[in-house]
C-alpha cells in the first residue's frame, strides 16, 4: 500500500488477486442471497476468462461490450479484458437498442458480455458474439488452465487504449471519451495522493462500474488500500439501510441522488442505529451535491468526501480531503493536474488524466480543446484556493437585459424551503420558471413569492409549475435532464394540482395522468386494466408498507376500498436480529439442548436416523443447507437437530411464536413476545409469515444462510391432526428457487404418536429420522415455485 | 360438462418499459427467460384469459410453458374440477391476443 502510488492498471490488479488470495475482495448482493468471491479464485476466474477469449480469436486491441449491473462477473470480464490488452466499452444499464446499434456501428466490438435480464435489449447486432455475465461460471466450466506461466499479462503501453466510454444519450450522437491506460494510471494515482485510509474497510459500491466515477473512485482505489468491496442489486434506500447494517459497511460511494433519497428514508430517524456505529464515510460524486444535504450527513458526524471531475478527466479534478474539507466546495486541485478559469470561468484542465479525445470523432474532439486545455463545460470559482461549482454552462439563463442566472442559486434558495422535496429550474418562454416537487400540498404561488423575497432582481421566478410526478428525470448518475422536464411542463394545459393524499399520486402515478380522483369511482372507471392493476399494487406496495393480495384488488374496486384493503394488508417491518447467532447465544443454546433438551427427548423416545451418508456429504460442502421436513409433533425440530452437527436456524410463523402483529390485550402481546425471545435463544427461532410479509421473510432466511447457517422448515406450516402429510405450501418452491441453497428432504415417523397436536404430555415411543439426497438445483431450475414445491413434497413423501 | 372459455387482447408495446416488480408478480422466473415484449404480450394476453375463467386465480397459480413445436402448454396449480384445457397464442404487429378453453365439471368455477 505505497502512498506513491500505481505504475499501472494491471499491475494493480494483478496485486490485488495475488497477495489477497485467501481474503475475500468482493460480495454481491444479489436478490435475497451475498455471493463472495477470494483473490485465488477470482485470480483463476479471470484467467480463464482470458484463454475463453483468445480461444474465441479476441486479441489486445479488439473492442469488448459490457452492459450490466455491478456484479462479480462485470468484474471478471474487466479485468480479463484490462489483463490481454482488450479494450472495454461498458455501457450503462439503461442503453436501449437504439444507442447500442449506433455505438456498435462506431466502435466493431468483437462481442458482448450482458445481464440476461435486460428486456429492452433484444438488438444483437451482426458478426458481434454474445454472452451472458450471469452465465459465466457454465461458459468457464470447460476451460482449462495450468500455470499462471502460460498466460502472461499483455504487454501494453501508457498510450494504449484501456476502455471508451460513452456519455451522452439518443438525444444526439454518442461520443465515445478515450481513457488509455496513462488516463486510468493518472486518475487512480490522483485519488490515492489525496485519500489515505490504511485501515482494511468494508465498502459499498453503488456508483455504476459502467461510469469512470465508480471505476476510479469505486474500484481502483479501494483495491489499493485492500478494501473489501460490496454490490447490492437495489438502489432502495430502505434495502441500502439494512445492508449497510447487516454488513456492517463502513463508507459507501454513492452519487447525490441515492444520498438524498438515503436522507428521505432516514428523516427523523437515528442513523446510528439504522445503519450502524461503523458507518463513517460517505465518498460522492458524479452531479452536484446539495449544499444542505451535505451538511444533514456532516451534523450526524458522517465523513462527506465530494469528488469532481468529468469521464474525460478519467473523474479527477478536484476533491475535499479528509480533514480538510470545506462544504459547498468540491475541494482542492488534485496534486499532478492543472485547472484555469476560462473564458466567462468555464474550468480548464490539463494533465495526463485527460483524454486524447473522442473515439473517430476529430469534430468533437477539436471543439473541446482549448490550446491543449480540457473544456469542462462548468463554470466555477475558486476561492482560497478551494473550488466552487457555479453551473453547467449549457444550463446558464440569460435575461433579455444580457445578465447570468445560475440555476442552482435559485434552486438550492427554494429547496431551503421547508415544503419543497426538489426543484429544477430552467428557461421556459424566455422567462425564469422553476418546477416544483412538494413535500404536501401546499399554495405554490406563496412558495414562489418566499424564494423571490430572497433573490435579486435578475434571479425572480416568474413562471411556475409543480411536478406532478414523484421524481424528476435523471440520468443514471443522477443529473437531471432539463430538457425533458421542460417537454413535459410545456404539455400540461392547466397548473395541476398536488394532491394531498398519497394515494391519489400513486394512482396517477400508473396512469400517468394527473386527474382529479373521485372516491366512488371504480377502478375501471378510471381506465385501470388488468395490467395497470398490477403496476398500482407494486407501486402501493413500495409507498405505503403493504403486501396486497391481487385478488383483493380488481376492477370492481373503489378507490374508496382501497385504504380498508391497505390497512388490512399491513405488514410490520421489523429489521433482523443478530443476537440470537452471536457467540453467547450460542453458548447457552449449545448448553441448554445439550443439558436440558436432548437428554429430555431420549427419555420419551428412541430415535433411528437414516440417511447419515447423504448428512456426511453435505457436511463435506461446507455450504449452508434447507433441510425440508414433515411436521408432526412440537419435538421434530429438537429430534433433527440432535443428529445435525451444523448450525441451524428456525423459521417459526411471525404472529403465532413471536407476536409479531398480534392484536389483543397487552398481557398477551407481552407473553408471546417472551416466548419469541425464549425460542429465538434456544432454537435459533427467527420471525416468518405474513404479518412480517414475503418479502422480509425471504430476507431474514436469507440472511441466515449469508451467516452459514442452515434452515430447517416445515413447509406444511401446521402439525398433522390425522398423521398424514399435508400439501407443502408454496413458501418452500420460492425458496428452493430464490436461496441458492441445496434442499434436502426429511421424513418423521412415530412422532405424531407420541406427542399428538393438542396434547401437551408426550407418550413414550420408537421414532425415526429418514434423511434424503439432496435436490439438486438441476432438477429445479426450470420449474416454477408451484412445480418445485410439489416436487419437494414428492420427495419428502417418498422416504 | 361446461365449457368455458376466455381470451384477451393486449398492445405489445405496454411491455416495454416495464418495471421489474410488476414482471415478478405477474410472470415467473421460467416465463421471464425471454424477456421481450412480444412474448411478454402474449402470456400476459394467455394468463388474463385463465383469469377471466376462473377469477380467483392469482398470476403466479397460471404457468405457460413453450412446447419444442411452439405451442404454449398451460400449468395450473390446481386442476380440480378441470377435465380439460388448451391454449391458443397469436402476434400481429402492434397486439398480442390468446384464447383458452377449458371443459369443466358442472359448478365448477
Amino acid at each position: 500500500m505505497s502512498k506513491e502510488g500505481i505504475s499501472s492498471i494491471q499491475e494493480l490488479i494483478e496485486n490485488f488477486l495475488l497477495t489477497n488470495q485467501d481474503k475475500i475482495l468482493f460480495a454481491h448482493k444479489k436478490g435475497y442471497r451475498t455471493y463472495t468471491i477470494n483473490g485465488k479464485e477470482l485470480f483463476e476466474k479471470v484467467q480463464k476468462t482470458r484463454v475463453f477469449l483468445k480461444n474465441k480469436n479476441i486479441e489486445s486491441s479488439d473492442k469488448i461490450i459490457i452492459l450490466g449491473t455491478n456484479s462479480i462477473e462485470w468484474i471478471t470480464v474487466y479485468f480479463a479484458c484490462i489483463l490481454s490488452g482488450i479494450i472495454v466499452v461498458p455501457l450503462d444499464t439503461l442503453t436501449d437498442k437504439l444507442l447500442l446499434k449506433k455505438i456498435q456501428k462506431q466502435v466493431k466490438a468483437k462481442a458482448i458480455f450482458q445481464d440476461r435480464g435486460l428486456a429492452s435489449i433484444g438488438f444483437v447486432p451482426n458478426k458481434i458474439k454474445q454472452f451472458y455475465l450471469d452465465e459465466l461460471d457454465n461458459i468457464l466450466k470447460n476451460v482449462n488452465i495450468d500455470t499462471r506461466a502460460n498466460l502472461p499479462t499483455t504487454k501494453t503501453r501508457p498510450n494504449d487504449i484501456l476502455e471508451i466510454i460513452y456519455t451522452s444519450g439518443t438525444t444526439s450522437n454518442p461520443k465515445g471519451v478515450i481513457l488509455t491506460n496513462e488516463n486510468i494510471t493518472a486518475g487512480v494515482n490522483a485519488a490515492i495522493s489525496s485519500i489515505s485510509l490504511k485501515i482494511r474497510l468494508r465498502m459499498l459500491n453503488l456508483l455504476p462500474l459502467s461510469h469512470i466515477f465508480g471505476q476510479i473512485q469505486g474500484l481502483f482505489l479501494l483495491m489499493h488500500f485492500n478494501h473489501k468491496i460490496f454490490f447490492l442489486d437495489s438502489i432502495q434506500p430502505r434495502k441500502i439501510i439494512s445492508f449497510i447494517k447487516n454488513k456492517k459497511i463502513n463508507g459507501v460511494a454513492l452519487v447525490p441522488g441515492i444520498l438524498s433519497a438515503l436522507k428521505k428514508e432516514l428523516e427523523g430517524k437515528s442513523v446510528l442505529l439504522n445503519l450502524g456505529v461503523q458507518f463513517r464515510l460517505i465518498g460522492v460524486g458524479g452531479a452536484s451535491l446539495d449544499t444542505e444535504l451535505e451538511r444533514w450527513w456532516k451534523r450526524r458526524l458522517i465523513i462527506v468526501i465530494q469528488g469532481y471531475g468529468l469521464t474525460e478527466t478519467a473523474s479527477v479534478v478536484s476533491v475535499n480531503k479528509i480533514g480538510a474539507s470545506k462544504t459547498g466546495s468540491v475541494g482542492k486541485v488534485y496534486e499532478n493536474l492543472e485547472i484555469k478559469l476560462g473564458k466567462d470561468n468555464e474550468i480548464l484542465v490539463k494533465g495526463k488524466n485527460v483524454t486524447p479525445g473522442y473515439f473517430n470523432d476529430q469534430i468533437k474532439t477539436k471543439q473541446a480543446f482549448e490550446d491543449g486545455w480540457f473544456k469542462t463545460g462548468d463554470i466555477g470559482e475558486i476561492k482560497n484556493s478551494y473550488l466552487y461549482l457555479k453551473e453547467r454552462k449549457k444550463d446558464i439563463i440569460i435575461t433579455p437585459s444580457g445578465l447570468n442566472v445560475y440555476p442552482k442559486d435559485i434552486e438550492s434558495t427554494l429547496n431551503k424551503i421547508p415544503v419543497v422535496e426538489e426543484s429544477s429550474v430552467l428557461e421556459k418562454d424566455k422567462k425564469i420558471h422553476a418546477v416544483l416537487i412538494l413535500k404536501e400540498k401546499a399554495d405554490i404561488s406563496e412558495v414562489v413569492k418566499k424564494a423571490n423575497e430572497k433573490l435579486l432582481s435578475h434571479q425572480k421566478i416568474t413562471g411556475y409549475s409543480v411536478w406532478p410526478y414523484k421524481d424528476f428525470p435523471k440520468t443514471h448518475t443522477g443529473k437531471v435532464k432539463k430538457h425533458i422536464i421542460l417537454q413535459e411542463i410545456s404539455k400540461l394545459k392547466t397548473k395541476p394540482h398536488s394532491y394531498e393524499n398519497k394515494l391519489y399520486n400513486v394512482i396517477n402515478n400508473v396512469l400517468k395522468s394527473h386527474q382529479k380522483i373521485n372516491l366512488k369511482s371504480k377502478l375501471s372507471d378510471l381506465g385501470m386494466d388488468s395490467l395497470r392493476r398490477v403496476e398500482l399494487i407494486s407501486e402501493l406496495e413500495k409507498e405505503f408498507d403493504v403486501e396486497i393480495n391481487e385478488v383483493k384488488l380488481n376492477q370492481f374496486t373503489k378507490v374508496s376500498d382501497i385504504e380498508e384493503i391497505m390497512k388490512e394488508s399491513h405488514i410490520q417491518k421489523i429489521k433482523f436480529k443478530k443476537w440470537p447467532i452471536s457467540s453467547i447465544s450460542r453458548l447457552v443454546r449449545y448448553v441448554f439442548q445439550k443439558l436440558l433438551v436432548f437428554p429430555l427427548l431420549r427419555i420419551f423416545t428412541k430415535t433411528d436416523y437414516y440417511g447419515l451418508e447423504n448428512l456426511r456429504h453435505i457436511e463435506k460442502l461446507k455450504k449452508p443447507v434447507i433441510f425440508a421436513s414433515n411436521h408432526q409433533s412440537a419435538l421434530d425440530s429438537p429430534v433433527i437437530i440432535k443428529k445435525l452437527q451444523l448450525p441451524i436456524a428456525i423459521p417459526a410463523d411471525s404472529n403465532y411464536v413471536f407476536g409479531i402483529g398480534t392484536e389483543g390485550p397487552f398481557i398477551l402481546r407481552l407473553y408471546k413476545r417472551l416466548r419469541g425471545y425464549l425460542i429465538a435463544l434456544f432454537f435459533n427461532a427467527y420471525p416468518f409469515g405474513e404479518t412480517i410479509g414475503t418479502n422480509t421473510s425471504l430476507e431474514f432466511t436469507g440472511e441466515m444462510l449469508d451467516n452459514g447457517y442452515s434452515i430447517l422448515i416445515f413447509p406444511e406450516a401446521h402439525r398433522t391432526t390425522d398423521g398424514k402429510i399435508k400439501a407443502f405450501k408454496s413458501g418452500i418452491g420460492y425458496l428452493a428457487l430464490n436461496m441458492q441453497a441445496l434442499i434436502i428432504p426429511v421424513k418423521i415417523k412415530g412422532l405424531y404418536e407420541i406427542l399428538t397436536v393438542r396434547k401437551t404430555i408426550p407418550k413414550f415411543g420408537k421414532s425415526k429420522v429418514i434423511i434424503g439426497k439432496p435436490i439438486t438445483p438441476e432438477k429445479l431450475k426450470d420449474l416454477s415455485y408451484i412445480n418445485a414445491t410439489k416436487l419437494i413434497e414428492e420427495k419428502v413423501k417418498e422416504l | 360438462m361446461e365449457v368455458k372459455v376466455g381470451c384477451d387482447i393486449v398492445e405489445i408495446k405496454r411491455f416495454i418499459k416495464i418495471e421489474e416488480e410488476t414482471l415478478n408478480k405477474i410472470f415467473h422466473k421460467t416465463e421471464l427467460k425471454n424477456p421481450n415484449p412480444e412474448t411478454l404480450a402474449g402470456l400476459f394476453a394467455a394468463k388474463e384469459s385463465c383469469k377471466k375463467v376462473f377469477n380467483n386465480l392469482s398470476w403466479h397459480d397460471i404457468e405457460i410453458k413453450k412446447k419444442r413445436n411452439g405451442k404454449p402448454d398451460l400449468i395450473l396449480k390446481t386442476e380440480k374440477n378441470i377435465i380439460s384445457h388448451d391454449l391458443s397464442i397469436s402476434h400481429d404487429r402492434d397486439y398480442a391476443i390468446a384464447t383458452v378453453v377449458f371443459l369443466i365439471k358442472r359448478g365448477g368455477t
